[in-house]
């Protein structure tokens, strides 16, 4: 029984440690805003609102890696990839707007977040440092 | 000539970019290559029993400059083939300049895709929809080149409470040899029209994003004034005035798209030498459901009914004219399929079962009301 209950328990953590990995939205340390509604998460995302609250310029950043980006689309876009992929596709072919910029790495991705004023993206938790700000979602 | 002047705007606004990178300047494109084949009867202005065709393409390249925060310039050239329709000329399928400063208003000025109902921006993107054929109660072939494009000035944004708006002001595109010229053929009788010209057109949309997460309320109207010139029987002009009004409803949960939409379109016309005025009332609805099973599979259905006269659902006038009852409607009950085979690359395959005759080529002497389409199709995009 009590191996049982070992057993079980390291399955647990095992898969609370593959489902905590928590997706943050962060942006360009001098955005203003400090807490935006997931609904405007999703309206950045997908193109439909393009500017912050101060009238500048918002810059999206998304990741290649299929596992995180497909993460980071549920979580706050409530889209699947293929939705997405279908959504910018309709955005690019009518001109009303340009694919968001992507990155292989995560790394890169923080790089430009923290060099592009107005610039917007998701990070793993774990992989967050003070380049970045991060965004409060309610 | 066209050629030469497409090259000179994509080189424009490719010095336009300060630098090449993927956010100052972009090049897209699509290749879709469809097959058509009906059991009998002759629809999309192709000939598509006996042998099918493969007459059924579009080709697209675009190339779109973010010159900085708040214009973006872009052009987009189409080449598309229907049967009788498009030949593959390549086109300027959209040209315009986006100014944006605020959320809530953005302008545009030139050739832009007209806003109408939830798909028709995006009707030539095969890889952006579900189906091939979308519902043709709303998005008819019939009046496709004239309410496809608007010419002119627009204007968009988003405004409170979750509600969007774009309007459009100009001219819109009206040719002599295709759907409209072709509908009207049939409706009036006139043989062949010689020329073609559009007095102004206007479209506006309004979409409500509720706050039932996913759920889209949308309703849009259109309109135009536009004069067909024909020289047989005797050299004269076909005016029509041609307004539209649609409302719409679409819900995405997860996987599963649900929509429907219903169009009202009313074409008041005249023919001075004849001194004939008349009025027709098209209306149509269709509903929509589409399921993601995974990754590369997608399935779908709808049903979709359209009248080409509301005064006369049953057919009786066509009846008392000896011509079959059935050509007043087109019912459609669809099931789509579609493979993605990459993230640049989709194939569809489609049955149509289909019960009526309007807007469709049949044989007189044996007229087949109901019949069955099949569509194939592949898209290669990037």
């Amino acid at each position: 029984m009590g191996k049982i209950a070992i057993f079980f328990m390291m399955g647990m953590v095992l898969l609370t440690g593959m489902v905590s990995a928590e997706t943050l939205i962060i942006c360009h340390p001098g955005v203003q805003e400090t807490t935006i509604p997931q609904n405007t998460v999703r309206k950045i995302f997908l193109g439909k609102t393009t500017r912050w609250g101060d009238h500048s310029k918002i810059h999206i950043a998304v990741l290649k890696d299929r596992d995180a980006h497909a993460l980071f689309l549920k979580r706050y876009i409530r889209r699947t990839p293929s939705q997405w992929r279908g959504y910018w596709k309709k955005m690019v072919f009518t001109g009303k707007g340009i694919m968001p910029k992507s990155f292989d790495a995560t790394g890169d991705s923080l790089t430009y977040i923290a060099a592009t004023p107005g610039a917007i993206g998701y990070i793993d938790a774990d992989l967050l440092n003070d380049t970045v700000k991060v965004l409060n979602i309610k | 000539m066209k050629k030469y002047i497409i090259a000179v705007i994509f080189i424009c606004i490719a010095s336009s970019a300060s630098a090449f990178d993927a956010e100052s300047l972009q090049l897209h494109g699509f290749l879709s290559q469809g097959y058509l084949k009906t059991n009998s009867n002759d629809a999309l202005f192709a000939r598509t029993s006996s042998g099918g065709t493969f007459e059924f393409n579009e080709f697209g390249l675009n190339i779109v400059s973010q010159v900085d925060d708040n214009l973006r310039v872009g052009v987009q050239c189409l080449s598309r083939d229907l049967g009788e329709v498009g030949n593959n000329e390549v086109e300027i399928d959209w040209a315009y300049g986006d100014y944006n400063y605020r959320n809530e208003l953005g302008f545009r000025a030139g050739k832009m895709k007209t806003p109408y109902g939830l798909y028709n921006q995006s009707r030539d993107i095969d890889a952006a929809r579900s189906s091939i054929l979308l519902p043709s109660s709303i998005y008819s072939e019939s009046f496709r080149e004239s309410i496809s494009t608007t010419i002119g000035v627009g204007i968009y944004g988003e405004l409170p409470g979750g509600l969007e708006y774009q309007a459009v002001y100009g001219t819109t595109q009206l040719k002599k040899d295709e759907g409209v010229a072709k509908t009207m053929s049939q409706i009036t009788g006139i043989p062949e029209f010689v020329d073609a010209s559009v007095d102004w057109a206007y479209a506006g949309d309004l979409k409500w994003l509720t706050p039932v997460e996913g759920l889209t309320v949308g309703a849009s109207t259109l309109g135009y004034k536009a004069t067909l010139f024909f020289e047989v029987p005797a050299p004269s002009t076909f005016d029509f005035e041609a307004k539209a009004y649609i409302g719409s409803v679409e819900y995405i949960c997860g996987d599963l798209t649900l929509a429907s939409e219903y169009q009202l379109m009313a074409v008041d016309y005249s023919i001075p030498a004849f001194h004939k005025n008349g009025k027709k009332e098209l209306e149509g609805y269709y509903f929509l459901a589409s399921y993601r099973v995974n990754e590369w599979f997608e399935v779908g259905s709808y049903y979709n009914i359209e009248y080409s006269d509301t005064d006369d659902r049953k057919g009786n006038a066509y009846r008392a004219q000896g011509e079959p009852a059935a050509k007043a409607w087109l019912k459609d009950l669809a099931l789509t399929t579609r493979f993605d085979v990459s993230d640049n690359m989709v194939f569809k395959l489609e049955g149509h079962l289909m019960d009526g005759l309007a807007n469709v080529s049949y044989d007189a002497q044996d007229p087949d009301e109901t019949w069955y389409m099949l569509a194939a199709k592949v898209t290669f995009s990037f």
